[in-house]
């Protein structure tokens, strides 16, 4: 099924996502679950049963209040359990539920999108219970993770960032384990193809999606790089990357190259003492023979040993010295 | 999953537990055979005591660690009420990036700084935090986006532009799926010790004591040395996160005078490193593994080896991981003379091991490392069993010049390995079977001076102390040199 065809469908199954959104949310009670903490113009919210209004900061956000931005609006929502929720532009989505005990620290909360871009940053309910966000043609389960998720008439795009997320639809599902991978999925029955890495080209355009685009001149003062060094903003480093610094295995190199060192010289004392003291008395009785030499390596080392059968040739080489030594 | 910190595998991998035998060196310094019992008595309640003094820090540390974090939690939640209520007090926003920092909640400290950048799009130090916290969470995409936004920011305050040099490629290197890293140093050394001599001035043969003639004496050595470890990692871009894991190490001294103990040593291993069930068990991956090694004294092979193990890799805390791990090797030693008699005979050598992290903070960790190993050499008196541990407590600091990007660290550090042998020597000592004590301690500094550049030092004082003179030794090292890193 090319893309072309597929635009009806997904059209259709945006078209019903509103729908259910507009009859759930028709239906609840006012249940305050965060607050606005950034936005921009033009971001619209719809409280269950009451009128769209502007979304402004602070305002406080409904469950089952349905969200919706312009091409020119963007909108962050913190929530009780401390999930951030950015909306980027010309999106449009619902919380449809969110139950938060901050006793208990566990929680249910399940949003749906129909249509935009939103990155999802997981608190404490997605590191319980787990989060759950419904688009035109998957289900995305979320535990404690981190993800952008993108809904257009191609499909949906699911970027992980961090966490377990898992991917279904009615065909199958995938599991994205690691951050900077994406699952695509182009419709509600198609085959979902395995993730491939994240582009740093679809991630950025994402960014620009999900930014504002303005410079608040009025927030200035407060908000400068002065401010933000008072607070210790970006004053602890990273660790160094033990794999390009020395450490206890760079120590154990060189102790080790001694310990050759010593037993060479401790072999090379012994025999000019003997040397030493077989010139002087009658020579002491002959030590015991040598045991028989060891069975050959077995097939299971495999081509490791190869270096080693190598080596083992050049000790056995090392015994035959000592003895022509001995001879002489 | 990756680990949430960057604590890449370097004690979760093996790189050959021949390392922990190096205690066959320089003898003690009064060299007159045992140790009293009544002196090993009088170690082994000092080490009880060290042992139990560690305890009782760790135990206290923890419980101040515990309260402190309660605390944390409790302010998190009442910044977190306030900055609901009141978005643009942003002293409030700082302050609960700061507490979830440090509560080590970093999707909660993402979320509000991105928050910001809804106000303040280019806030630089802003941009610069939100990279090093993906980064930590192992995000480097992420990271990546917001170091190149940060580096756009003329008012990036200098400091930091500098750290940028060496976080930002860092961070490109992780999202490529064959990456190599690399340490690299070269200078000048010192060894007290060089010919390993015993302090008695003389050794037992044949159960009599002999005078080192006046041609083998002590003698310290200057010398020239280079070391290496390299590391690739092939990563199979799957969801497990496998991959295959290949190390190289290098080793060489030139000495000034006493060539005859100039050495070479190459150390490689290989082995895929596979998640063993990354759904329910992340972080929980086991490493099959080759490794062989070769190595010269004085020109001439010394000892080479061949082998394979298991390592399994347990990096499912974000203050600790540990890898317990079995290795067998095949020996094939070259020491001419006419009987061999000092330890690391041809023959085969097993080692258990776990070795262990505790990270304190992100710049203060505890390795720490337990081993047990057994040689089985062709003579009795050449085989033995072995234990012990290494440990050290790397410390990274701010470097005292503002614009070096990498953290500086200095590490003390501390080994001690107990031997018995199986036999008595006859060459040797007939009556008397070899046992062995030998530790080691010291200190490291590496100081990068640019994200490739640097230079690195370490001054140690090893000892053993053996019931044979012959192996009663010890040994001053210092060496010093520039680094180079990838």
């Amino acid at each position: 099924m090319d893309r072309r065809s597929k635009r009806p469908i997904m059209q259709a199954a945006t078209a019903g996502v509103a729908a259910a959104l507009a009859f759930v949310y028709g239906k609840a009670a006012a249940q305050v679950v965060g607050n606005v903490g950034a936005v921009t113009p033009a971001s619209l919210g719809r409280p269950p049963g009451e009128k769209a209004r502007n979304l402004v900061l602070g305002a406080r956000i409904i469950a089952n209040e349905l969200i919706h931005t312009s091409d020119a609006g963007t909108t962050n929502i913190t929530f009780l359990d401390r999930t951030t929720l950015s909306v980027g532009r010309n999106s449009t989505l619902i919380i449809d539920k969110y139950v938060y005990d901050p006793e208990s620290g566990r929680g249910v909360m399940t949003a749906t999108m129909a249509q935009g871009v939103m990155r999802f940053i997981g608190g404490q309910i997605s590191h319980t219970s787990g989060v759950r966000v419904l688009t035109p043609v998957a289900t995305i389960g979320v535990r404690g993770g981190m993800m952008t998720v993108q809904v257009g008439p191609g499909g949906v795009t699911v970027m992980s960032h961090y966490g377990h997320i898992d991917v279904a639809n009615a065909a199958n599902h995938q599991l994205l384990l690691r951050s900077g991978f994406t699952v695509h999925v182009t419709g509600s029955h198609d085959w979902i193809a395995d993730p491939t890495q994240t582009s740093l080209q679809a991630l950025n355009q994402n960014y620009r999606f999900l930014s504002g685009g303005g410079h608040h001149h009025h927030y200035d003062k407060e908000l400068n790089d002065f401010a933000a060094g008072h607070y210790g903003l970006a004053n602890t480093p990273l660790a160094n990357d033990p794999d390009s610094m020395p450490g206890l295995d760079t120590i154990g190199t060189v102790n080790l190259g001694q310990s050759f060192v010593t037993n060479r010289a401790q072999q090379q004392q012994w025999n000019a003492a003997q040397a030493n003291l077989s010139s002087h008395t009658p020579p002491p009785s002959p030590p015991p023979p040598s045991p028989p030499p060891p069975p050959p390596a077995t097939g299971g080392n495999g081509n490791g040993n190869g270096s080693g059968n190598g080596s083992g040739s050049g000790g056995d080489n090392g015994d035959g010295g000592c003895r022509g030594d001995r001879c002489r | 999953m990756e680990p949430l910190l960057r604590v890449r595998p370097p004690l979760l991998e093996s790189h050959g537990r021949l390392d922990l035998l190096q205690h066959y060196k320089k003898s003690n310094s009064a060299g007159l055979g045992p140790p009293s019992v009544r002196g090993r008595s009088v170690r082994r309640v000092l080490i009880g005591l060290a042992a139990a003094g560690l305890c009782v820090s760790v135990s206290f540390a923890a419980r101040a660690d515990d309260r402190g974090r309660q605390e944390l939690v409790a302010a998190q939640a009442r910044l977190l009420a306030a900055t609901l209520q009141a978005p643009t007090n942003f002293d409030l926003a700082f302050e609960y990036v700061r507490v979830s920092s440090a509560l080590g909640d970093y999707e909660a400290a993402i979320g509000a700084l991105e928050r910001l950048l809804a106000f303040a799009p280019n806030l630089a130090r802003a941009n610069f935090e939100l990279a090093t916290l993906y980064f930590r969470l192992g995000s480097y995409d992420n990271a990546v986006h917001y170091f190149k936004a940060a580096a756009a920011a003329p008012d990036l305050d200098p400091r930091l532009r500098a750290r940028l040099t060496a976080y930002l490629p860092e961070a490109e290197k992780e999202l490529q799926p064959i990456r190599w890293s690399g340490f690299l140093q070269t200078g000048l050394g010192y060894q007290s010790n060089v010919s390993a001599f015993p302090n008695s001035g003389f050794i037992d043969i044949f159960g009599q004591n002999a005078p080192l003639g006046s041609a083998i004496a002590q003698k310290a050595d200057g010398e020239v040395f280079g070391l290496a470890k390299v590391s690739n990692i092939y990563d199979f871009e799957n969801q497990r996160g496998d991959r295959i894991e290949t190390n190289f190490t290098g080793y060489g001294t030139g000495e000034f005078t006493l060539h005859q103990f100039n050495l070479g040593y190459a150390e490689a291993s290989i082995g895929p490193r596979l998640a063993l069930d990354p759904v329910n068990w992340p972080g929980v991956t086991v490493k099959p593994y080759i490794i062989g090694n070769l190595s010269w004294v004085g020109g001439t092979p010394y000892l080479n080896s061949a082998g394979a193990g298991v390592s399994l890799g347990i990096d499912t805390a974000r203050d600790w991981s540990i890898a317990p791990d079995v290795e067998w090797r095949h020996l094939s030693v070259n020491n001419p003379g006419p009987v061999a008699i000092t330890a690391l005979g041809t023959g085969s050598y097993i080692s258990l091991s776990v070795s262990g992290i505790y990270r304190f903070t992100d710049q203060i960790s505890l390795q720490f490392e337990p081993i047990y190993a057994r040689s089985s050499a062709l003579n009795d008196w050449q085989s033995f069993n072995q234990g012990g541990f290494q440990a050290g407590l790397p410390v990274e600091f701010e470097a005292p010049f503002p614009l070096i990007p990498l953290q500086w660290t200095v590490m003390p550090y501390v080994s001690a390995l107990w031997d018995s042998f199986d036999a008595p020597d006859p060459a040797v000592n007939p009556n008397v079977r070899r046992c062995d004590f030998a530790y080691y301690g010291g200190v490291m500094l590496d100081m990068p001076i640019t994200a490739t550049f640097g230079l690195s030092g370490m001054v140690q004082y090893a000892r053993t102390n053996s019931n044979l003179p012959n192996f009663t030794t010890d040994d001053v090292t210092v060496l010093f040199g520039p680094t180079a890193r990838f």
